[in-house]
């Protein structure tokens, strides 16, 4: 159960990411701004709104679940009455509803144990009649997180049920680990498994199902797959429950060896596997993905008919353009718009397509570091410019902008930069980034409209991520590329004709196979074995655990300079996490920093190559610890810190280093 | 009124100890604690002898919960009363004298009744009849009463709660007291203590320290030994029940001891045996803090016990990681492997008095879990750990988060701790006139009822909130839960145990809120439409619950489960007292409906078959305590 962090090697190539706008997070923001505007909603003082599910009435109200089991309802959640607007509470007594959605006159959520439906029969305003459409039942353990229901067309609903954690997900009572559809009577189908942590899933425009994962043991970085029924999504927890009769599948769990290897090359033996139809890369399109919900009108700007992901702890939402290639879907996600106040549970759309967004992060800190929140995102009428779409091609991809692209600069192929990765398919929590291999953009061609740009591309591999940079593109209007990355899941290729090698330069692919580290760039801040030198042992040992909520279980601890320390950092959280001793006053820069590391950032560990950075530990998966030892530097307040991407902000303790003439008195 | 008592106990008379469950170490299970030291209630011989007739013992007592002072017994033994007239109400002394003790029995206070234990027959907990009182002070049950100097009181303390029971049941007292500490030459170094007293499973004195005896003690100084005195000279009282064990000034100590840590997780002893330590060295204390190891280390003690008396002794060993204790090189016990601190392996001996050599083990497997705790209680020694506290797990202090009922009934789901299980499907109803109940959503029926405030939901709301629990904040009334209705082929078949909830047996179900936001409960059974609705009976005695039935052409009969427990009685009032007296059960208005009492399977049950009239009928009784 404890991971050998000191004996791996570091052999990768350090590649250039950090020149996107990625390392400048503030600028985005405000630019982002000017096309897709962020406003609070007020919440008054004595209300704890830690959104749960967010829903619009028949009247245009906004209903709101809270994690307190409350209902709320806004009455003019577009301000246009009054700038605070009235709170109306319709429910209470709830246990943690995670959802919500309203049907012909009815609330809907979820309970911990339960589906239910609530009416207000004398119409007062208050829901008086709850009543259980299906319930299921619990092990007691807090992760049994239960959420939906998703209203179908006809009127079925689709609830998910999320896994027990007991230092890995388990399904410890029945059904969890599924998505469920359960009609208005109480009937009950089994529908697809695989699940994780399936806290959003959505229609797309055609209305086929599509589920958000978050990275986890089996689960290497965030994602979100189509499920049709009879699907399995990839963490075989679940499976245990496919002997029950009512079951759509038959797979099994003990056909999971710990180590698979690669998803995409096990699902061509096991038809119920069902690949993600996009991933997002673990820290650069967020870290735990929440709400889908489908684009449908175009007075939201440009991008209909695509979806939208929400992410809690990074406080932001991500874009994804689905197509299909061999009839199954695989698409881009593209970054959004980010900087919301609070973790971004949810999203609904408001009448006049603006788009309201509930948050929380009482449990999982969030980048946004309010504790809850309410916020509004109204597109302003200008269309920035951006990547639109991004579709495959046999030989390459085509990719559609949103206004016309400087013909110049879009038709130099060197301004694009493409690599192709995966993750491993692993009971271990989440997973480095392998196969990492840099494809080529050969030619670059711009259509008659300048519109899209034809990519063709050498070294495409279909099952894995392809990441496109574009450096330095600017709109026929001279407007710089908004979000110069995109993210590409090449499920399949699309049969036709290949590359015309003659159109090939003297580049080579620069094959680097590596395996990461996950342990910064300077192995002398990660001292891992006692210096021999230090004959009579530490001069003092250090243990530091880890508190829920993303804390360290010390705050301050207190060393005299130039003492041997040992230092025992052990991750007994249920996320990765590690430990930075850092320059007074700059764990926020060194947070920021490791933030904006990109792809890069799962090599490193998220530790930064930064003179402010003194000593650290590897990145160490949960229930994992590591020894790192160094001699304490010259007095002075110094910072310990997580810089997993977004725990920054609440997980930093002071090392107080006192003058050896203090410790002497 | 001697002769027209009569008791109707009807079902198995089951020999049973108080069925309810403390919330703390109180009561280990008998194999988890040395045993109790009861006090024979067969007669009065372990008493001091008393010249007057107040005191005696019976075999059954009843206290008509509304008449005055009222408490009638049938003739026997096992139950200790007093019953006080002008000419007899003495104080009744124990022959065995105590210092530090720990007291545990049940008590049954008639209507109006007072009474007190005095520790060393000086230092009071007060027991009174303050069933209802919306206030409580040190002159109520589970107070400490005041001192009393120069006419006039002082100190004393209110219990934090009022935990009380109704008059004639049996409400359960457990103390834990500290005697005051002498230096040798006799002058007094430390004060008298209740470190904890519980009342009904509330701990409603914690830390209590006193200064000097209470008022109406029977001696005006202070000793390091002293008998226990109940007080008879305020009204009739019974027990039963009634255990103790003393403690001497006396504990095992260690001599010589050593340790040894080993690299890697071994459990096998001969292995380690074969092994070289990487670390060794002596120590005065017992703490995986010895050792600087991160994780996967075996760390051994090994030294000397000192025995100082010879008896019983009970030793247990609790950490985060396999753990096992050896004496003269005889196994005593281990934790069973388990990785769960709150795990604890139990193991006991007879010791001669004398010098043993020990070791004990433990395994660390991952590093966030280091913890081993080894405690142990011997004759005249209490619960008590050999290793240094720092080696356990400490819990931190956090402020609690409470819902507070205003002018409208409130509920709220969640998880609640039944008989020391986690039920999942429960909603917590509290009304203004601060009673309130748990109700169980798969079994449709009462789990649980309190006096005085709501709910204390801090491990849902706190963090992750990892347990997800509501925690009534008065003392609770568990109450057995079984499905309230079944649809039986005769009325002898057995009442189903259990409904899970993935049987989807209820169908139609839910709770829809009256207009003054009461929730009344509603499912389907079979084809016949249930309604469940509680309120707050009149003057805050318990809960009404009404239950309407619908019928559709029903085949089975449907009966419905008004109680269970031990034993039923029913009451010369009409009333049935359930559950060997834990509470009652009145008003039964059934129509043309008749209960019946049956036995199964040792289970006493209240049953009430529901006979339709126009395809409708109702049922409505209260429960009282």
């Amino acid at each position: 159960m404890v991971t050998n962090l000191k004996h791996q090697h570091l052999y990768f190539l350090l590649l250039l990411f950090c020149f996107s706008p990625l390392c400048a997070q503030e600028d985005v923001t405000a630019l982002e701004n000017q096309y897709y505007r962020l406003s609070d909603i007020p919440i008054p003082e004595d209300i704890v709104l830690e959104v749960g599910g967010m829903a619009f009435t028949e009247d245009d109200q906004l209903g709101i679940a809270t994690r307190r089991g409350e209902i709320w309802i806004v009455d003019d959640p577009y301000l246009k009455k009054s700038r605070q607007p009235a709170f109306k509470r319709f429910a209470a007594g709830l246990h943690e509803p995670l959802w919500l959605t309203y049907h012909q006159g009815a609330f809907y959520t979820t309970q911990r144990a339960e589906l239910t439906k609530i009416t207000d029969t004398n119409q007062d305003g208050k829901g008086d009649l709850f009543q259980t459409i299906y319930s299921w039942p619990l092990s007691g353990n807090y992760h049994e997180y239960s959420y939906g229901p998703l209203m179908l067309p006809d009127g079925d609903m689709l609830v998910t049920l999320n896994l027990a954690w007991i230092g890995e997900g388990a399904s410890l009572s029945k059904w969890r680990g599924w998505m469920l559809k359960i009609n208005e009577k109480g009937e009950m189908k089994p529908y697809a498994t695989g699940l994780r942590s399936p806290a959003g899933f959505g229609l797309n425009a055609e209305g086929d199902i599509f589920y958000a994962e978050n990275q986890g043991d089996w689960i290497g970085s965030g994602r979100i797959t189509q499920l049709d029924e009879g699907d399995f999504a990839g963490n075989p927890s679940g499976l245990i429950w496919t002997n029950e009769p009512n079951s759509p599948l038959q797979l099994k769990r003990k056909i999971f060896p710990d180590s698979v290897g690669l998803m995409h090359e096990f699902a061509k033996n096991i038809s119920s596997l069902k690949v993600p139809t996009v991933w997002f890369p673990h820290t650069v399109m967020g870290i735990s993905t929440s709400e889908i919900l489908s684009i449908d009108t175009d007075a939201f700007g440009p991008f209909q008919g695509q979806l939208l992901v929400g992410d809690q702890g990074h406080s932001k939402i991500m874009r994804v353009f689905l197509e299909k290639v061999n009839d199954e879907y695989q698409g881009a996600c593209f970054p959004f718009r980010e900087g919301f106040s609070s973790g971004v549970l949810r999203m609904a759309w408001g009448s006049d397509h603006s788009l309201f967004v509930g948050m929380t992060s009482r449990g999982w800190s969030s980048t946004g570091p309010d504790m809850y929140g309410l916020q509004r995102v109204q597109w302003s009428g200008q269309t920035p410019f951006d990547m639109k779409a991004i579709r495959a091609l046999s030989n390459g991809f085509e990719v559609e902008f949103t206004q016309p692209v400087d013909r110049e600069q879009a038709s130099n192929s060197q301004a694009y930069q493409m690599t192709g990765f995966t993750y491993i398919y692993h009971r271990t929590y989440g997973s480095p980034i392998i196969n990492q291999q840099s494809c080529p953009v050969v030619k670059a061609e711009v259509s008659e409209d300048g519109r899209k740009v034809r990519l063709y591309v050498d070294g495409l591999r279909a099952g894995y991520i392809h990441e496109l940079k574009v450096n330095d593109l600017h709109s026929q209007n001279g407007v710089p590329l908004l979000h110069p990355s995109a993210y590409y899941t090449l499920n399949n290729i699309p049969e036709g004709e290949g590359l015309d090698h003659s159109m090939m330069v003297a580049q080579q692919p620069a094959a680097t196979e590596n395996v990461a580290r996950s342990c910064g760039s300077d192995p002398s801040k990660n001292i891992t074995e006692m210096p021999e030198d230090w004959t009579d042992g530490p001069d003092v040992v250090i243990n530091i655990g880890t508190k829920p909520g993303l804390k360290f279980d010390l705050e301050q601890f207190e060393v005299t300079e130039g003492s041997k320390v040992q230092l025992v950092f052990n991750n007994s959280d249920d996320m990765l996490h590690n430990l930075l001793v850092v320059n007074p006053g700059t764990a926020e820069e060194v947070g920021k920093t490791a933030m904006g590391l990109g792809l890069e950032g799962t090599q490193l560990g998220y530790i930064p190559d930064s003179e402010d950075v003194l000593y650290h530990t590897c990145l160490l998966q949960p229930e994992s610890s590591q020894d790192i030892y160094f001699v304490a530097p010259k007095a002075g307040d110094y910072t310990y810190v997580c810089t997993f991407p977004g725990h920054y902000i609440s997980m930093q303790g002071t090392m107080k280093v006192i003058s050896r003439s203090t410790a002497a008195r | 009124m001697p002769g027209k008592f009569r008791l109707f106990t009807i079902g198995l008379l089951i020999t049973f100890a108080c069925t309810q469950h403390s919330e703390t170490d109180e009561e280990r299970l008998s194999d988890d604690a040395l045993p109790f030291t009861t006090l024979s209630f067969s007669n009065l011989s372990e008493f001091r002898d008393v010249s007057q007739n107040n005191w005696k013992t019976a075999s059954e007592v009843y206290a008509n919960r509304e008449e005055e002072h009222h408490l009638e017994t049938h003739e026997g033994n096992g139950i200790l009363l007093n019953q006080p007239d002008d000419n007899n109400q003495a104080n009744l002394f124990t022959e065995f004298e105590h210092g530090d003790i720990d007291l545990t029995l049940d008590f049954l206070m008639p209507k109006g009744s007072n009474s007190g234990i005095y520790l060393q027959g000086r230092y009071e907990v007060q027991l009174f009849d303050s069933w209802l009182k919306d206030s409580v002070t040190y002159e109520d049950c589970g107070g400490i009463y005041q001192r009393w100097n120069n006419e006039r009181g002082f100190e004393g303390k209110a219990p934090a709660i009022n935990a009380s029971k109704a008059p004639g049941l049996w409400q359960h007292l457990f103390i834990r007291f500290k005697a005051p500490k002498f230096d040798e030459s006799g002058k007094k170094i430390a004060n008298a203590r209740f470190q904890e007293v519980i009342l009904n499973g509330k701990v409603v004195q914690r830390e209590v320290e006193i200064s000097g005896p209470t008022r109406a003690a029977a001696f005006e100084d202070e000793k390091p030994v002293g008998p226990l005195m109940i007080q008879g000279d305020h009204g009739p009282v019974a027990f039963k029940n009634m255990k103790y064990k003393t403690y001497k000034d006396q504990a095992l100590s260690l001599e010589n001891v050593t340790y040894q840590i080993y690299k890697g997780a071994y459990t096998n002893t001969d292995t380690l045996e074969s092994l070289q330590p990487i670390q060794s060295g002596e120590t005065d204390t017992l703490s995986y803090l010895v050792s600087k190891e991160n994780a996967l280390y075996t760390l051994v003690f090994k030294g000397e016990m000192v025995v100082p008396e010879s008896g019983d002794y009970l030793f247990s060993v609790q950490s985060g990681g396999p753990s096992w204790f050896h004496i003269d090189n005889e196994y005593i016990t281990d934790n069973d492997a388990s990785n769960n601190y709150d795990h604890h392996g139990y193991g006991k001996r007879q010791l001669e008095a004398g010098q043993y050599p020990f070791t004990l083990t433990y395994v660390n497997l991952v590093p966030w879990n280091k913890s081993v705790t080894l405690s142990y209680e011997g004759p005249g020694i209490p619960l008590s750990p050999l290793t240094t506290q720092s080696s356990g797990v400490i819990i931190p202090n956090i402020e609690p988060i409470t819902i507070k009922v205003a002018e409208e009934p409130v509920l709220q789901r969640g998880f609640m701790i039944h008989h020391d299980v986690t039920k999942t499907h429960v909603a917590a109803i509290g009304f203004p006139e601060k009673i309130n109940y748990a109700y169980d959503l798969k079994n449709y029926n009462l789990l649980s009822a309190w006096r005085g405030e709501f709910l204390n939901v801090t491990e849902m709301w706190l963090d992750r909130g990892e347990r997800q629990l509501e925690e009534p904040l008065g003392a609770p009334l568990e109450i057995s839960i079984l499905p309230t209705v079944a649809l039986l082929s005769r009325q002898n078949a057995a009442w189903p145990d259990s409904v899970t909830a993935d049987d989807q047996v209820y169908r139609n179900r839910g709770y829809r809120l009256t207009d003054s936001n009461i929730p009344a409960f509603f499912y389907t059974i079979g084809d016949v439409e249930v309604e469940d609705t509680w309120q707050p009976s009149p003057n805050q005695e318990g809960l009404v619950r009404k239950l309407n039935f619908t019928f559709h052409q029903s085949e089975n009969e449907v009966y419905c489960l008004l109680a269970s427990g031990s034993h039923i009685e029913a009451l010369p009032n009409g009333s049935y007292a359930v559950d060997d007296k834990r509470y009652y059960i009145e008003d039964l208005q059934g129509e043309n409906n008749q209960p019946v009492i049956r036995n199964e399977r040792g289970r006493a049950e209240l049953l009430i078959p529901i006979l339709p009239q126009n395809n409708q009928s109702q049922i409505q009784y209260s429960i009282i305590w």
